[in-house]
């Protein structure tokens, strides 16, 4: 009887010590991280003009000559070189997923499920979903390609810093057809201004397509109450037997292409 | 081609309407407003975007059925609409910018305007 009780409180003391050993190493959210729970969206001008290269920046970045062959090759149907889509190469004429970048510039509701170790990202842009790893794990160099990259942060005063990898480079960075690489590597920092308000921006480095490592401005995200229109994402998936169809029947024609 | 219920309201005129997820915007001439009136025979609720399809008389007393591309079914739900707005054999009138090749399509997006049976439902993203 006693050798029972003393092994069940010998598990119960390992249990305690492995618990309390978890919470001191595992680097879990203090109480000074910021809360960035909640669905936001960005705001009304918040996202900036672009430049005649980039959505994410007023200042052109400089590409390499392979990165200039790629921002040529591709035809958007948005901005300072937009193409009738009939014409273009947009993947998401195709019904092809945004991709990262792609959806954090589109102005549309993201939701973020903070956790002890990830914060979760869910776009209601394509209706796809994100982790960051927030438990410690080093940047992977291997992983992918995914159209979502794989997310690494870190906590540092009010900002969450992400950095991700292992991107599929058969998305764009944008709307307007600005390229990247598979050896890009990207920093996004998400301040929190204060209870309604987080700034975030992203740090490009990719040798291969731009010639040095740039910044872009600032997108400014508010709060989006619960019950107001924002308040809640919906579901926008782009169907391929949809898509096929709206081009067939309204976007081919409005670009005076037959099918 | 000129059409019985189709009416150049506006010329030169920039609205700055908005774009859509895969830039099909710059298809239409966003200078000029026509009107078009017909009767509606299908509305699409779905992504990329939401359409309706309008047949309308030309001068001749030919049916030409029009192509109308609008926002997606979310923008749309927050400014009021939804799947059971529009239903085939609806009297519809609703003002676009015509497509850039001379096609029968149009764009009406932000703001919408159009009057169904009579009354009018236009919207705008909220």
């Amino acid at each position: 009887m006693n050798e029972v009780i003393s092994v069940k409180h010998l598990s119960v003391r390992v249990a305690v010590t492995v618990g309390l050993t978890t919470m001191l190493w595992a680097p879990v959210a203090s109480a000074q991280t910021p809360d960035f729970s909640g669905v936001w969206l960005v705001a009304p001008g918040g996202g900036g003009p672009g430049g005649k290269v980039t959505q994410w920046m007023r200042q052109d970045p400089p590409f390499t000559p392979d990165g200039l062959a790629r921002f040529n090759a591709n035809k958007p149907g948005k901005g300072p070189r937009q193409a009738p889509p009939a014409f273009g190469n947009d993947p998401l004429g195709d019904a092809n997923p945004p991709g990262l970048l792609r959806t954090l510039i589109y102005p549309r509701p993201v939701q973020i499920i903070q956790l002890p170790d990830r914060v979760v990202q869910l776009f209601e842009y394509g209706h796809f979903w994100r982790t960051i790893w927030t438990d410690g794990r080093a940047v992977p160099e291997d992983q992918g390609p995914y159209w979502y990259g794989y997310s690494v942060g870190t906590w540092a005063g009010d900002t969450l810093m992400v950095q991700t990898v292992g991107l599929d480079a058969r998305a764009w960075l944008d709307e307007w057809g600005t390229p990247f690489s598979d050896e890009a590597r990207i920093t996004e920092r998400w301040r929190k201004v204060d209870a309604n308000t987080v700034q975030m921006t992203i740090t490009v480095d990719d040798p291969r397509t731009y010639a040095k490592p740039w910044t872009s401005d600032p997108r400014t995200l508010r709060l989006q109450p619960k019950g107001s229109p924002n308040g809640e994402i919906l579901e926008v998936i782009f169907a391929p037997v949809d898509e096929k169809e709206f081009n067939e029947r309204v976007r081919n024609p409005a670009g005076g292409r037959g099918n | 081609m000129r059409l019985a219920g189709l009416v150049i309201i506006v010329a030169g005129l920039m609205t700055g309407s908005a774009s859509g997820h895969h830039g099909t915007a710059v298809s239409y001439d966003s200078t000029k407003e026509v009107t078009i009136s017909g009767k509606v025979t299908e509305f699409w609720w779905r992504n990329p975007h939401s359409a309706l399809f309008i047949d309308v008389t030309d001068d001749k007393g030919a049916l030409v059925n029009w192509s109308v591309e609008m926002s997606s079914p979310g923008v749309l739900l927050r400014a009021g609409w939804t799947r059971k707005t529009f239903v085939a054999g609806d009297a519809i009138s609703i003002v676009v910018h015509p497509s850039r090749a001379g096609t029968p399509v149009g764009v009406c997006l932000n703001p919408c305007t159009v009057s169904v049976n009579g009354t009018a439902l236009s919207v705008r993203e909220p």
